[in-house]
């Protein structure tokens, strides 16, 4: 079975220790999400398995020569324009003259980037900027994805069409590492959730009860507002667990509120 | 295949930028200056061109070096597939911009030659001179962005330091035939530099050139480029990103 091995991986930086003696084994055609606070040690894990970065201690041992493909957090302009500068990472990708371009067009369209192809990426937005990272990464297609914070100033609609082709790629076997904050991205693309704590590599269990966060107004003002409600507005707003959200919704309405909106606590995007 | 796409690809992005504007600049008031009197010798106005060839492209290298982005890198180097072959990507486009510079600064003279009515030099230019001058100038301009790359920002995080050492290796390219001369024990240090010098040394009194000096000068311009280049790529390898 093809897998990449981590035998004792370690990581120093500046005389410190960003993760140690990480021994986990990941079977290809999985996806694995790494989830963590800033500077834990995500992106380095991304780079020390793609072997950008060298290990301090231990190895990365790799069943076959795979071929990477890698969006990065923050993908840099340089002086050509998207189209340009997707052409020559389709010559290298070694993708056939003949189908780059149509390879090209179909993903600027899908990703709402057409009449961006031919400004400068100089002149591009952070978003758009993203894009152009996100489709020399899709252009052909790689033996393991690697996705550091993949999505960051990109609009609904194109993180729905990344979602979709991400999946596409899943299911014509490719393996995919993210570094991700976002819940919504995870639930979408990941199989498997790990952690970093303390520099090791930790199954992720969410520990925390599910939480939503309810938008109400008095239908009078006679009604008294709860202890545990905060001003919001016009009306007020109620953090309550998940899992009892709905008796207390019932007792709201009961005493005369008006449920305006409903939100997931712990999904930047989340309205439930 | 996957290289020659690398170079291409890296040589649109320093043409589309601007830091190709100084170096040729320079290299144009450098023609300018130097063929614009006259009668002057064949050999000699080669063998400056192929000095100032040198620290032309230690100038380039370092340039190069700088305008490089981590992540655009590191996005190449991945789709490289090969450290192997993005090392010889990164040295081969170097190699690229020295011939460009190297046949600017061999036909430059042939041009004026004839513009200024054939009168420019001491003695006719032949075809000889021009393939000779071809073999010495592309040696020093290939040791110069070897050079000019050793201490890239992968083998030297300091970059201030990184360009002061390569300003000290440059000088003691230069003076290095004169101090051996007055200190003869420091030839077992001194041969790390690159012999910048050598070709004005060898052609010191001559009118023509040798085509076995010329070959010889330009496997030792390459042997020292070969082992800076591989020296830091080494280097690069073992640092990475």
């Amino acid at each position: 079975m093809e897998q990449i091995v981590l035998k004792g991986l370690s990581k120093q930086y500046n005389h410190r220790w960003v993760i140690e003696d990480i021994n986990q084994s990941f079977s290809c055609n999985d996806s694995y999400a790494f989830v963590g606070h800033n500077g834990c040690g995500k992106s380095t894990l991304l780079r020390l398995i793609s072997g950008l970065t060298i290990p301090t201690g231990g190895s990365v041992e790799y069943s076959r020569l795979f071929r990477f493909s890698y969006v990065p957090e923050k993908f840099k302009p340089t002086a050509l324009t998207g189209r340009a500068y997707l052409k020559r990472m389709c010559e290298i990708d070694r993708v056939e003259k003949k189908t780059s371009d149509q390879k090209t067009e179909k993903l600027a369209e899908d990703f709402f980037l057409s009449e961006m192809l031919d400004v400068p990426m100089k002149n591009l937005s952070k978003g758009t900027l993203q894009k152009i990272g996100v489709l020399q990464a899709l252009i052909q297609e790689p033996d393991i994805l690697l996705l550091d914070e993949p999505l960051s100033g990109q609009d609904q609609e194109s993180q729905k069409v990344f979602i979709q082709k991400i999946n596409a790629l899943r299911d014509c076997g490719t393996t995919i590492f993210m570094s991700c904050h976002e819940k919504k991205i995870i639930d979408a693309l990941a199989n498997r959730i790990y952690t970093i704590e303390d520099k090791k590599l930790l199954p992720y269990t969410d520990l925390q009860k599910q939480q939503c966060t309810l938008y109400l107004v008095p239908k009078e003002k006679t009604i008294h507002a709860w202890e545990n409600m905060k001003r919001y507005g016009a009306g007020y707003t109620l953090c309550t667990e998940e899992e009892k959200s709905q008796e207390v919704i019932v007792k709201l309405l009961t005493e005369g509120w008006i449920l305006k909106g409903m939100y997931d606590e712990n999904s930047q995007y989340g309205e439930i | 295949m996957k290289t020659v796409s690398m170079v291409k690809y890296e040589l649109q992005i320093y043409f589309k930028g601007s830091s190709f504007i100084m170096p040729l600049v320079v290299t144009a008031c450098y023609l300018y200056i130097m063929y614009s009197m006259k009668p002057l010798f064949v050999l000699s106005g080669y063998l400056l061109s192929g000095i100032f060839l040198f620290f032309l492209m230690v100038w380039i290298a370092m340039t190069a070096v700088q305008r490089e982005d981590e992540v655009m890198e590191q996005i190449l180097y991945l789709k490289m597939n090969s450290a192997g072959k993005y090392y010889l990507g990164k040295a081969l486009f170097l190699i690229c911009i020295a011939l460009l510079y190297v046949i600017l600064c061999i036909f430059f003279p042939v041009f004026q030659n004839a513009v200024n009515g054939g009168d420019m030099f001491i003695r006719k230019i032949t075809g000889a001179d021009l393939l000779n001058a071809f073999v010495i100038l592309t040696g020093s301009a290939i040791c110069g962005s070897c050079t000019g790359n050793l201490l890239h920002s992968r083998v030297m995080k300091d970059r201030r330091l990184a360009f002061i050492l390569t300003v000290l290796i440059c000088i003691m390219a230069i003076v290095q035939t004169s101090v051996i001369r007055k200190v003869p024990v420091l030839k077992f240090i001194m041969w790390i530099f690159p012999p910048v010098m050598l070709p004005s040394q060898i052609y010191r009194n001559a009118d023509f050139f040798d085509v076995r000096h010329s070959v010889s000068l330009f496997l030792i311009f390459f042997l020292y480029a070969l082992c800076y280049a591989v020296i830091k790529s080494i280097l690069c390898y073992r640092n990475r990103f």
